[in-house]
């Protein structure tokens, strides 16, 4: 408010504040309900519609009667102040890899610019600073945090898509590429995009007065010290478990390990030290997301294993009135108008909107309400439709792809299909992006609400039809993840079908003798094959295949064979657990000099009598890492080969202490707490030396087995005379894949695993409803991981077992078979196998399957396919209302 | 008004009306993004909401056109990317077709558009409607639009 000046003030008592004009009262006014902190007026309380706001509400404390608990608190990022040699925190244009990640947001604060803070202009050339905060013994993270060099790579190519041209270094120890085509990814970032990955460790950044970039100086791997200069350098922080977990963890007697993460057993992935309490995700160690999502399936089937007994005990079931047939009825809609508080209503006049809907023939009602979705209008709604016996609701308002559902269960409700409901979006695609023409705004609400009401008159109840589900579960493959998924199955109830091609259960699994913590990994194996055959609800097939699938979800009738009998069996759901085998190979002398063996041989002489005499006490061995693995002709990378060469070479330590090993590799991948081991195997003087992309050790015979390879730490040729050449030979995917795959009716991934139906959000399912993968069918993995996601297909696989119906939504094709010529058109175009050709020669949609895209509608030469809810005259409806005037004229 | 005076008056009234049909898993969740980002498009596009762009039918296009749309366009998942898998590809296939057939016929080509998209794509989504309105602007209405009309009045 303005004051007199104090000049004015002299010699009397007048007010001094001036007092405001009219327009800075109206602004002064405005203030209100526009809280920068809250005073506690209690305005709110009174304006909000649906009496929301509660001023005086209290912290409550519930207690629950839980059956199991499973955590998942996740993690925070590393503070990469704490690193002060890097300036985050000091220097303008250095960013830690989350604000990066927000950066290029396109809801981020640039909309998905990429512009430098200092003074927001595109940077040229940015770096990217790994390990900040991981593998990082002296701030108590010894550990990897497993997902960086990828989220790194990433950030680097959505950086490049905004800027094309744009320079990227990444400074790395080693490129942890190693999840399910990742290497590709990172081939496409270095060969493709032009991200350079230097192995150097910057010590500290310097941030160059006037420009303000930051000074990198590092030595290549020529030994030559750089100098280069980034326009932007981001951090790459690592993950520390979250501080709040600490407390939580000692209320709950939840231990944790070394570094503040949850502990758990190897064997055991799931389990916290006390029983019934499961874990998930980056609490339990640093993972990426395909791997929590597998791990917190696997926690929620361990938790149902505890509830088994007493399955469904707490569901109410709800109860539907008795649907009202209005097939006969005239179309009576009701229209409604949402307001969405000001979102529509301050761009879109709704009144004129509602009136525009009562001039329309068959509309009975039509109103505009505040929020349509309140509960009081739900009501409100329900009210409605009984008086004026309304049998088709027409919504305009928000996007159905969060709202349509609620407003479908308002019909249920009232005793009307849900699939008489029309919803029209004049919110995110008509107030919200034409803010500033209301008039066009209004008249094209208008015409959507038209449209909407156009397919109304043409909407057909459809039945959701209801399949009743096989309670059994078949099983392929008998590994450790076969296993695991058919005991995780059976233990929560129902029975599993087992199928194992060879004459013994076991798998990989036979091969490995000990693992980085444990060393009873065949006792354990015993124990769980004991525990398979045991069970009364697995039948097994040994020395058996799976000869034919037919059926769907929930209904599959398969034929095993054994021993030349076919058997039939029938069940709900599939897990696929074929597993992967030892990649074959005659590189390096393998086969034809009998000092050159491989990690799986070594381990099993190592378990047994141990390394021969005849090596003497102080041998030279040397391991070669990644043979058959990342080459041209298997560009994947085996991701278990680091952490069995790091565990084998400790365990020649332990056993000949004298021994000289040598590892050679592009990259040590030892994520995780599996970077302890690296670090253990290097104190143990184990000597990792590393080559060049490219550019393979060579092994010759000539005066005694000799290996040549270049080391890219000092770019000089060093020449090796082992007693003994290890090979750390990759996975390979198992041989009969294509079969399964084939039999399934799914698709192989190009290095010949099997595809999921999303990498990061489902990557234990395939495309197909009812199936699920797990294992080395999946991709390479540890012992751990295959238990998670073994567990995690089992818990997947409850979620349909569990049902004693599965519901078939309405928007699902039919065949009109009349006009059928069965040209099969629709069986070659649905991808998921839901069209066949029956027994009368027409095609049928076999119901289970189809998943309502309508590829076969729009494909049927005969035109005698309908997608139910978008058939021909529904969407000719809308277009007429747009486009076709009262008189019938365009 | 003299029926010269009306016709300008007519072309100077004319704003493009133009369809997107927008298959669910992309490109209707990118037009919903660009609303919550509160980006500004013109207001000529009515939006039609398909399960799949391999689902909408190429009578429905035909059918906009021959009742006066002005310009179609159709927006799905990026290529490979499609929810139900190769479902773009064939709505590529029949655009295609279908742009030639515009062609020959007069209406011209350019007034139909298959644009790919992911969901979170929402300026890429608000920059082909741009382009569509700006497209379709420079075309002028429908000539079949004129030609029912006209056909209509003889009547």
């Amino acid at each position: 408010m303005p004051q007199a000046a104090p000049a004015e003030r002299v010699r009397h008592f007048n007010e001094i504040d001036l007092g405001y004009t009219a327009e800075e009262a109206v602004a002064e006014a405005k203030r209100c309900l526009a809280c920068g902190l809250c005073s506690e007026c209690g305005q709110c309380v009174k304006v909000c519609g649906p009496s929301a706001i509660d001023h005086n509400m209290q912290p409550t404390t519930e207690v629950l009667s839980v059956g199991s608990v499973v955590l998942a608190p996740g993690f925070d990022e590393f503070q990469a102040r704490e690193r002060g040699e890097f300036g985050h925190g000091r220097y303008a244009n250095v960013l830690s890899s989350i604000q990066f990640e927000r950066l290029l947001s396109a809801a981020g604060p640039t909309s998905g610019e990429v512009v430098r803070p200092s003074d927001r202009k595109h940077p040229q050339r940015l770096a990217f600073i790994q390990c900040v905060g991981s593998r990082d013994a002296a701030r108590c993270a010894g550990y990897c945090s497993s997902i960086c060099c990828m989220s790194a790579t990433k950030e680097a190519m959505v950086a490049l898509e905004h800027e094309p041209g744009l320079e990227v270094s990444i400074f790395c120890m080693d490129v942890r590429a190693f999840g399910k085509e990742f290497d590709h990814y990172v081939s496409r970032a270095r060969d493709e995009h032009h991200v350079k990955y230097i192995r150097a460790m910057p010590s500290r950044l310097v941030e160059m007065p006037g420009t303000k970039n930051c000074r990198v100086r590092y030595f290549d791997e020529t030994g030559q010290e750089q100098q280069e200069e980034f326009d932007l350098v981001v951090l790459s922080v690592g993950m520390r478990p979250s501080a709040r977990v600490r407390d939580m963890a000692a209320r709950l007697g939840v231990e944790l390990n070394e570094f503040g993460f949850c502990r758990t057993d190897r064997l055991a992935p799931m389990a916290a030290s006390r029983p019934g309490i499961y874990v998930a995700g980056a609490f339990q160690e640093p993972k990426d997301i395909p791997e929590s999502v597998a791990q917190a399936s696997g926690a929620a089937a361990c938790a149902m294993i505890q509830l088994g007994a007493v399955r469904g005990s707490l569901i109410k079931k709800h109860e539907y009135p008795w649907e009202r047939d209005v097939t006969d009825e005239e179309p009576r809609v009701g229209v409604f108008i949402c307001h969405c508080g000001h979102n529509i209503a301050s761009v879109v006049d709704v009144e004129e909107v509602a009136r525009r809907a009562r001039e329309m023939p068959n509309v009975v009602h039509a109103e505009a309400s505040l929020y349509t979705c309140s509960d009081t209008n739900q009501q409100r709604i329900k009210d409605l439709i009984k008086t004026h016996r309304l049998n088709r609701l027409v919504v305009a308002s928000c996007t159905p792809r969060t709202h349509e559902p609620l407003f479908q269960e308002t019909l249920r409700e009232s005793g009307l299909n849900p699939y008489l409901f029309a919803m029209t979006n004049i919110r995110d695609q008509c107030s919200w992006v034409h803010r500033e023409d209301h008039a066009a705004a209004t008249e094209k609400a208008v015409d959507l609400m038209r449209m909407a009401v156009g397919r109304a008159r043409h909407l057909k109840a459809l039945e959701t039809g209801q399949l009743p589900v096989q309670p059994s579960a078949l099983v392929i493959g008998g590994g450790l993840a076969g296993m695991t998924a058919a005991l995780a199955v059976a233990d929560q109830g129902y029975p599993v079908h087992l199928v194992e091609k060879e004459a013994s259960l076991g798998g990989n699994l036979r091969h490995v003798h000990y693992a980085l913590e444990r060393s009873d990994i065949q006792a354990f194996l015993a124990d769980l094959t004991q525990r398979v055959t045991a069970h009364p609800k697995i039948t097994t097939y040994l020395g058996a295949h799976l000869a034919q699938v037919a059926g769907h979800v929930g209904n599959f009738r398969s034929r095993i064979e054994a021993g030349g009998e076919e058997k039939p069996i029938r069940h709900g759901v599939i897990i696929i657990a074929t597993g992967g085998t030892e990649r074959e190979t005659d590189l390096y002398l393998h086969g034809k000099h009998p000092r050159v063996t491989t990690q799986r041989k070594l381990e099993a002489q190592l378990a047994g009598d141990g390394l021969p005499d005849s090596l003497g006490p102080a041998p030279t061995i040397v391991m070669i890492q990644c043979v058959e693995s990342r080459n041209d002709k298997h560009p994947y990378c085996s991701r278990v080969c680091c952490s069995e060469a790091v565990k084998n070479a400790l365990q020649i330590k332990r056993q000949r202490p004298q021994a000289r090993v040598v590892v050679l590799a592009k990259d040590i991948r030892t994520y995780g707490f599996r970077e302890t081991y690296f670090q253990k195997a290097r104190e143990a003087g184990v000597l990792f030396v590393r080559f060049p992309e490219k550019q393979d050790p060579v092994v010759t015979d000539e005066g005694g087995l000799t290996v040549r390879v270049t080391d890219s730490g000092t770019h000089r040729a060093m020449v090796l005379k082992p007693d003994l050449v290890v090979l750390s030979t990759g996975i390979a995917p198992a041989a009969d894949n294509p079969v399964i795959s084939g039999l399934v009716r799914t698709a192989l991934t190009a290095d010949g695993f099997f595809l999921e139906a999303h990498p990061k959000l489902r990557p234990v399912d395939l495309a197909n409803e009812g199936e699920f993968i797990c294992g080395l069918a999946h991709s390479p993995r540890f012992i751990d991981e295959t238990i998670a996601q073994a567990r995690a297909a089992a818990g997947r696989a409850a979620t349909v077992l569990s049902q004693s119906h599965l519901l078939i939504p309405g928007q699902v094709a039919k065949v009109n078979p009349a006009n059928c010529v069965a040209c099969a058109t629709c069986v070659t175009v649905c991808p998921y196998g839901a069209p066949m050709i029956n027994d009368l020669k027409k095609a049928e949609i076999q119901v289970a399957k189809c998943l309502g895209c309508g590829s076969c509608a729009a494909a049927c030469p005969a035109r005698t396919i309908t997608l139910q809810h978008q058939e021909n005259r529904q969407v000719v409806a809308v277009l007429d209302e747009l486009l076709v005037t009262e008189g019938g004229q365009p | 008004m003299t029926a010269q005076a009306a016709g300008a008056a007519a072309k100077t009234a004319w704003k493009p009306e133009i369809i997107a049909f927008c298959c669910n898993y992309c490109a209707y969740a990118a037009a919903d993004l660009a609303g919550a980002r509160r980006m500004q498009y013109p207001p000529n596009i009515r939006v039609i909401h398909s399960p799949c762009t391999g689902k909408i039918e190429m009578e429905h296009i035909l059918d906009a056109f021959e009742k006066g749309i002005d310009g179609v366009l159709v927006a799905g998942c990026l290529e490979g990317g499609c929810h139900f898998i190769e479902g773009n590809l064939r709505a590529k296939h029949r655009i295609e077709k279908i742009r030639e057939m515009l062609e020959a016929i007069g209406v011209g080509a350019e007034r139909l558009r298959m644009v790919n998209l992911s969901a979170a794509m929402a300026p890429t989504f608000v920059e082909r409607v741009k382009e569509m309105v700006d497209t379709v602007t420079r075309l002028g209405p429908n000539p079949l639009k004129a030609a029912v009309q006209e056909s209509a009045g003889q009547k």
